[in-house]
């Protein structure tokens, strides 16, 4: 059951934006050796709206930072948009998640001395992009998220949803290619999650950006396009839910 | 990224760390800039009173070899008369030049009648004597009357030592130029004192005609050539040693500074005090730096693995640390700085004086701003800031983003 990929997303090859083929990870903890994946093979097409769970345990995050390019396999072979990524220098791979993915966090990682607008603007400001250009698609990508009113508003003056809707905002504002959320609504509660995750999906139909996310929440999982199950390190189901 | 935003929030954000920071870095900034104002004013002090106060002028122009062979066969190292008249007129037509004078020294002994002492003489024009003093205050040197060809001044201790005051006559016994003695009764017409124990029971000058007679000698041993301005010093020591050489002139000449052995001595003493109290400052603020932006950089390990993620390279995670770094130096600097001014207003209006080790005068404490050390201290203070923040942000930019993010 290692080897799912495709199963659920009949799209051609050309759609193909994320491979991952044969992925081992392996943490070494002490002196005991960890097998976090023990060899999966995934492809996420352009525009999907796809779901990792499984439990705890089972090798989502880890299966998470590789797809966001924050971490590389022990073996295995990942490639973004036909790009192989381990040929890649530590700068490249930056600059190639700067332009190519978006990032939303369990803990939204806001930057505490930054406004909301500001937290927006920093993943342009990294590009190099101008200033006027910078405020003025990071104050579009607020009100994307219904947030325009809270600009000035620094994160701890915040709710659980409006930072989460915020760090939604920060991974879009450079229109990546990917937006990797790895338990957004973990520190959410139901109400706030189903909005935040409906709000990902609303972007994803509109802005045709493809959003990975994991979560424990069955509820969630009526609003996927696909969703993975991860188990023991191994892909044990991808399934197509409409 | 605007760093400096980032930077500067977060140093309000941290205040009470920051605060502990900027006052080390203010504070080490302060006492290195009063301490150097306060040896600066002492160096200008001690200039002055070498060229104004000894009377060394800016430059002395002597014969080769007279300060070692000159000691046996004076004449022969001696500015004859026909040589002055050559001479002069060269220094004098320098265009920085204000004054060039001769002069003789001479020692001997002198005598009240019934009591003598050696004396260690000078002889000068007593009206280049008042040009040469300037708008010096303390009174280093006698004043001589140019209307009394043998009025001499003594040194307060020399006069304490045989009882001779302003109004007194004296006997003085030298060698001539030829090695035979020579004695001449002179008045007293004024007491001085040099500033120095150690020279303050021994000085006696005398106009320079009388210093010719003792010694015999229709000439002058050297000449002493007072500039517009110290700066042209050097300047001017090697040009006119090039136009007297042309002239054909072998002679050496020595700046104040080479023969002012008390300035280069409390010079020197002074710079070693400022190295040693500038190192231990030093260490005491980039101690400081290092341990606030290290705890800056271990609470911030989450805020890195997200700009990392979001694609900021570790160059980028460096300056942002750096940037911080180097913006408390600048805080704690300019309030250093406003410190420091403060405390030389209160210092320069306070009217405190004390009395040197080995003088005999009182003198003011005066606090100036040494503007180039201050700026000195600054930059390595900023560079050594910037360096106490590098190596722990470095340290994180190397880390796995994963561990970063996963920081608690």
């Amino acid at each position: 059951m290692a080897n799912l990929e495709g199963t659920a997303a009949s799209t051609a090859n050309e759609d193909v934006l994320l491979s991952l083929n044969d992925i081992r990870r392996d943490y070494v903890l002490g002196e005991t050796r960890v097998e976090a994946l023990k060899g999966v093979s995934l492809r996420i097409h352009r525009g999907e709206f796809v779901a990792i769970w499984g439990p705890s345990g089972s090798g989502k995050s880890s299966l998470m930072n590789i797809l966001g390019l924050v971490d590389a396999p022990t073996s295995g072979e990942v490639s973004l948009e036909g790009t192989p990524i381990a040929q890649l220098t530590d700068n490249a791979l930056s600059d190639l998640r700067s332009r190519k993915v978006g990032f939303v966090f369990q803990s939204f990682n806001l930057i505490p001395v930054l406004s909301a607008l500001e937290n927006v603007m920093v993943p342009l400001q990294i590009q190099g992009v101008g200033t006027a250009e910078v405020r003025e698609r990071a104050s579009q990508a607020l009100k994307d998220v219904g947030l325009e009113n809270q600009a000035s508003a620094r994160p701890d003056k915040m709710s659980g949803g409006q930072r989460q809707r915020v760090a939604i905002a920060r991974a879009l504002v450079t229109s990546p290619s990917i937006v990797v959320a790895d338990e957004p609504t973990a520190n959410l509660d139901s109400e706030n999650s189903y909005m935040v995750v409906k709000l990902m999906r609303e972007l994803n139909r509109s802005k045709r950006v493809t959003f990975i996310f994991t979560t424990h929440d069955p509820r969630l999982m009526d609003l996927v396009d696909r969703k993975l199950l991860l188990k023991d390190g191994l892909l044990q189901a991808d399934e197509a839910v409409r | 990224m605007n760093y400096f935003s980032i930077g500067f929030r977060n140093i309000l954000k941290n205040h009470r760390r920051s605060l502990v920071t900027l006052l080390s870095v203010g504070f080490g900034f302060a006492s290195i800039s009063l301490f150097a104002g306060y040896i600066k004013y002492v160096y200008s002090g001690l200039a002055k009173q070498a060229i104004h106060g000894e009377l060394l002028g800016h430059l002395t122009v002597m014969k080769q070899g007279l300060r070692t062979e000159g000691r046996l066969h004076p004449a022969q190292y001696m500015f004859s008369k026909e040589e002055l008249d050559r001479v002069m007129p060269i220094l004098r037509q320098y265009p920085h030049t204000r004054l060039v004078t001769p002069r003789m020294s001479l020692s001997g002994m002198v005598s009240n009648g019934t009591a003598s002492t050696v004396f260690v003489g000078e002889g000068m024009v007593p009206e280049d004597v008042k040009k040469l003093q300037g708008d010096f205050q303390r009174k280093l040197s006698g004043d001589l009357k140019a209307d009394n060809p043998i009025g001499v001044a003594t040194a307060e201790d020399l006069g304490r030592i045989l009882n001779l005051k302003p109004g007194d006559s004296a006997a003085l016994l030298v060698s001539t130029v030829t090695g035979q003695a020579n004695a001449l009764d002179v008045d007293i017409v004024d007491d001085f004192n040099t500033g120095n124990v150690g020279t303050n029971d021994k000085f006696l000058y005398m106009p320079f005609d009388l210093a010719k007679s003792l010694y015999d000698f229709d000439g002058a041993e050297r000449l002493i050539v007072l500039l517009d301005d110290k700066a042209f010093t050097e300047q001017a020591r090697t040009e006119l040693t090039a136009q007297l050489k042309q002239a054909g002139f072998d002679v050496e000449l020595k700046t104040w500074l080479e023969l002012s052995s008390f300035y280069s001595q409390v010079k020197r003493l002074f710079d070693m005090i400022f190295a040693f109290i500038f190192s231990n400052v030093f260490i005491v603020v980039v101690m400081s730096i290092v341990n606030s932006m290290s705890m800056t950089v271990v609470e911030r390990t989450r805020e890195i693995g997200t700009l990392r993620s979001m694609g900021l390279r570790r160059s980028g995670i460096l300056r942002l640390f750096t940037t911080e770094a180097f913006m408390l130096v600048v805080l704690g600097c300019a309030g250093g700085l406003l410190f420091t001014l403060l405390v030389r207003l209160a210092v320069n209006s306070a009217g405190i004086t004390y009395t040197p080790p080995n003088s005999s005068n009182v003198v003011s404490l005066m606090v100036d701003l040494d503007v180039p050390r201050m700026a000195r201290t600054f930059v390595m203070l900023s560079l050594l800031g910037i360096a106490a923040a590098f190596f722990p942000a470095r340290t994180a930019a190397r880390k796995c983003i994963t561990d970063s993010l996963g920081h608690v």
